[in-house]
């Protein structure tokens, strides 16, 4: 009968540790059991609230998201709410494709890019080199082209030269924060 | 409760007035709109009135006023105010209230008391003191649907709101869009993007631009005017588009030819005839002239040539140059309208209304008239030393046109403001002797290839663009020049403008920064600088940047910052700031030390 006892106090105890094991494991999230192939660590590039920099903000996702497309769905999700940090893109924008092609990166944004943006030049400068600046992180994109409902812009807002592709400018970003 | 209100409004009013008598200046806000200053309240005997004839239409009620009996009546929604001049009673909806002051006829201008009418009409009341601004609003504005329908063939936007709001449209290119903001509103409904197959309308999208804006877009198939007014039943703002006439065809038939006018069905249409020489009008009405082609040369027997062209903003006018008196027919089908020419008849034998008139007008805009809604320019005293004499310098009001450029809360826009800037700036430099040549010296869209191409050739002193910024959120304010770095002069040039804005202006100083992507920056070979004076998008900023007194202090820093850079560069300086005479009312005498 003791015996029985024992054996079953054991077996509890072995169980407990184990639910013990994991919810400790459950609680500590993903970033703790990263550090094996299945995470990979990023920046996007958020801005200050009063538009005077730009602010790199590292985001864990998937190796298979750390491309264009991840990385522009990554930086349209903005900050977060306990960020101080805000997007410079026009609220309701969505990305409608992106392709890189020789180094340069074409990416297609809706037409709320233009419609919905508060115009001025460190309003355009801000949204231009937050989407430059964080697909040219990617090895293989050196430049980078925006375009606005398919078609190739002249402009934005009327200040900045869109016609060719543009290289990433690290004077806007804000180096400690 | 409410007796202390009134004296505080009273306090704040006489506090103006010590102040300098600035209570005509007062800017009135309605729904965080700035109104034009023929609304500014006027103070009689200690008591506030409102010019209730030019608010009228600025906060959407009807007013009706029969002079020999000295009646107002005012109708807002359910809302019915009769008073009467000089009389201290009022009735609001049947009811008879006392008035602490009386209507009166002042300069053929009917004033009636603030605070009766906010109270009857349910308007909130606010005074800032500081920027001697009176904000009237009505309840929190919410936008609750938009819908697209169609009306006897035209495409109608309907915006639907809880209460009479304040709005503004703007015709936009590539691709056709209208954008109706609807100020001091929030968005009641998801943000997004609907399809919309209404007549020309293709989609829409609706969104909060800023804090205090609901912005619609309509994307078009077409570039179509419109008419836009508050909604009849109930509040909100309606547009009613034009039909598009797309295309003008010929075809020759056995008693002479058929012109075919593609434009949907429905749209009205009207043919007449005019004399010395022939002439077969058709008018289309509701409609915007989307044709590529305007003029069909003929030369045929008959016929001349065929033209069309936007007689009225909602007039398409296609005449028929004939050879003489002809038959001609008009037939609705299914897409359009179909003018059937031929054969000749006998003179004097007309079918046809046959009118006396003008030929046709040159096409005119499809936009809208601009009102960019500003006081007339100081005039400028004539400078005693001309020591500009043999400088050009090129003035680059940014955006204008269908560019707006950056919009203030309140509706305000950069075009308008920076224009106001830089003419202003003209005018004291051509004081100084100094040739002035403007990309734009009215409210039209320029293309950077034109904006630029003086300075690209090298001609020229000096390349100044002229902006008001903004960002995203409210938090950003301040002033700040950007030049090319290859280029040492315009180094000087962008460090002189912006110390004189900061000495001027005294707003944040958001520095000098390098910038090889600035389209003018770029393509100019000539000392280059683009200045954001400030925010526009900031409210201070706005309530600044609408003020004629900030935008004249713009003008005169920029005046300083380019005397400054002569002065560094060639050793000579452009003098003092010439003196300012403002040509109406109050004369505000301006001298600079220079
Ligand atoms: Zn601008």
């Amino acid at each position: 009968m003791g015996k029985v006892t024992r054996k079953a106090l054991v077996g509890l105890i072995f169980l407990l540790v184990i639910i013990v094991i994991w919810a400790l494991v459950q609680r500590s999230g993903p970033s703790s059991v990263s550090t094996g192939l299945s995470q990979t660590e990023v920046l996007i590039y958020l801005a200050t609230r009063d538009g005077t920099s730009l602010v790199p903000v590292k985001r864990t996702i998937s190796p298979e998201q750390a491309s264009p497309q991840g990385l522009i769905e990554e930086l349209l999700k903005g900050p977060r709410p306990d960020e101080p940090w805000v997007l410079p893109l026009p609220a309701g924008t969505r990305m409608h494709s992106v392709a890189v092609v020789d180094g340069v990166a074409y990416v297609d944004f809706s037409a709320e890019m233009i419609e919905f943006h508060p115009g001025g030049t460190t309003g355009e400068l801000l949204t231009v080199y937050a989407v430059v600046n964080t697909l040219a992180q990617l090895p293989e994109v050196e430049q980078v082209q925006i375009f606005v409902g398919g078609r190739e812009l002249e402009t934005l807002m009327g200040h900045l030269d869109l016609r060719t592709p543009l290289e990433p400018d690290f004077s806007l970003v804000l180096e400690e924060h | 409760m409410r007796t202390g209100r009134a004296a505080l409004v009273l306090a704040v009013i006489l506090l103006f007035f010590i102040l300098g008598g600035l209570a005509s200046a007062t800017q009135v806000y309605f729904n965080g709109r700035a109104l034009s200053s023929d609304v500014a309240p006027v103070v009689v005997d200690g008591h506030v009135l409102l010019p209730v004839r030019s608010l009228a239409s600025a906060i959407g009620l009807s007013l009706s006023w029969e002079p020999g009996a000295g009646r107002i009546e005012i109708q807002r929604q359910d809302k019915q105010i009769v008073m009467h001049i000089d009389s201290r009673e009022a009735q609001l909806n049947g009811e008879t209230r006392p008035l602490r002051a009386a209507p009166r006829l002042k300069d053929d201008r009917i004033l009636v008391p603030l605070t009766f009418l906010a109270e009857a009409l349910e308007l909130t009341i606010r005074w800032d003191v500081e920027t001697a601004a009176l904000h009237l609003s009505d309840t929190t504005i919410v936008v609750s649907e938009v819908v697209l329908t169609e009306e006897e063939g035209r495409t109608r936007l309907d915006v639907l709101t809880n209460a009479p709001v304040a709005y503004d449209t703007i015709l936009l290119a590539d691709p056709h869009r209208i954008v109706v903001d609807v100020h001091g509103a929030k968005l009641g409904l998801s943000p997004g993007e609907q399809p919309a197959q209404a007549g020309v309308a293709r989609c829409l999208r609706v969104g909060q631009f800023g804090p205090d804006i609901v912005r619609v877009v309509v994307e078009l198939n077409a570039p179509v005017g419109y008419e836009a007014f508050a909604r009849e039943d109930e509040p909100g703002v309606a547009l009613l588009l034009n039909h598009a006439v797309d295309s003008l065809s010929w075809r020759d038939t056995d008693v002479g030819g058929e012109l075919f006018i593609a434009v949907p069905p429905h749209a009205p249409y009207e043919i007449w005839r005019l004399v010395e020489p022939d002439r077969v009008v058709i008018d289309v009405f509701h409609a915007s002239l989307n044709a590529k082609d305007r003029i069909i040369l003929l030369e045929g027997e008959l016929i001349k040539q065929v033209r069309a062209s936007q007689f009225l903003p909602n007039v398409v006018r296609v005449v028929l140059d004939v050879n003489g008196p002809v038959e001609a027919k008009a037939s609705r089908q299914e897409e359009g309208v179909c003018i059937q020419l031929g054969p000749p008849m006998p003179p004097a034998v007309d079918d046809l209304e046959v009118a006396e008139g003008e030929p046709a007008k040159e096409p005119v805009a499809l936009v809208k008239e601009p009102d960019p809604d500003f006081p007339s320019l100081p005039g400028v005293k004539e400078a005693a030393e001309k020591t500009g004499k043999g400088l050009l310098i090129i003035l680059d009001p940014g955006h204008g046109g269908l560019d707006p450029g950056a919009l203030g809360p309140s509706g305000s826009k950069e075009k308008d403001v920076v224009l106001d800037i830089s003419l202003r700036l003209r005018d004291l430099l051509v004081a100084v002797g100094c040739e002035v040549h403007m990309t734009r010296d009215e409210d039209r869209y320029v293309e950077f290839p034109e904006r630029v191409r003086l300075a690209k050739e090298g001609k020229g002193d000096i390349f100044l663009s002229i902006h008001a910024n903004a960002f995203r959120f409210q938090e950003a304010c301040g002033t700040e020049t950007f030049y090319h770095p290859d280029k040492q002069s315009s180094r000087l040039l962008a460090e002189a403008l912006q110390a004189s804005l900061m000495e001027e202006l005294g707003r944040t100083d958001r520095g000098v920064k390098t910038r090889r992507d600035l389209y003018v920056l770029r393509e100019s070979s000539i000392p280059t600088a683009l200045v954001e004076v400030a925010f526009i998008n900031h409210p201070d900023e706005e309530r600044l940047l609408l003020n004629p007194e900030f935008r004249q202090r713009c003008a005169r820093a920029l005046f300083q910052g380019l005397s400054r850079y002569f002065q560094q560069r060639a050793g000579r300086s452009l003098g003092p700031v010439p003196e300012i005479v403002e040509d109406a009312g109050d004369t505000v005498a301006t001298t600079s030390e220079g």
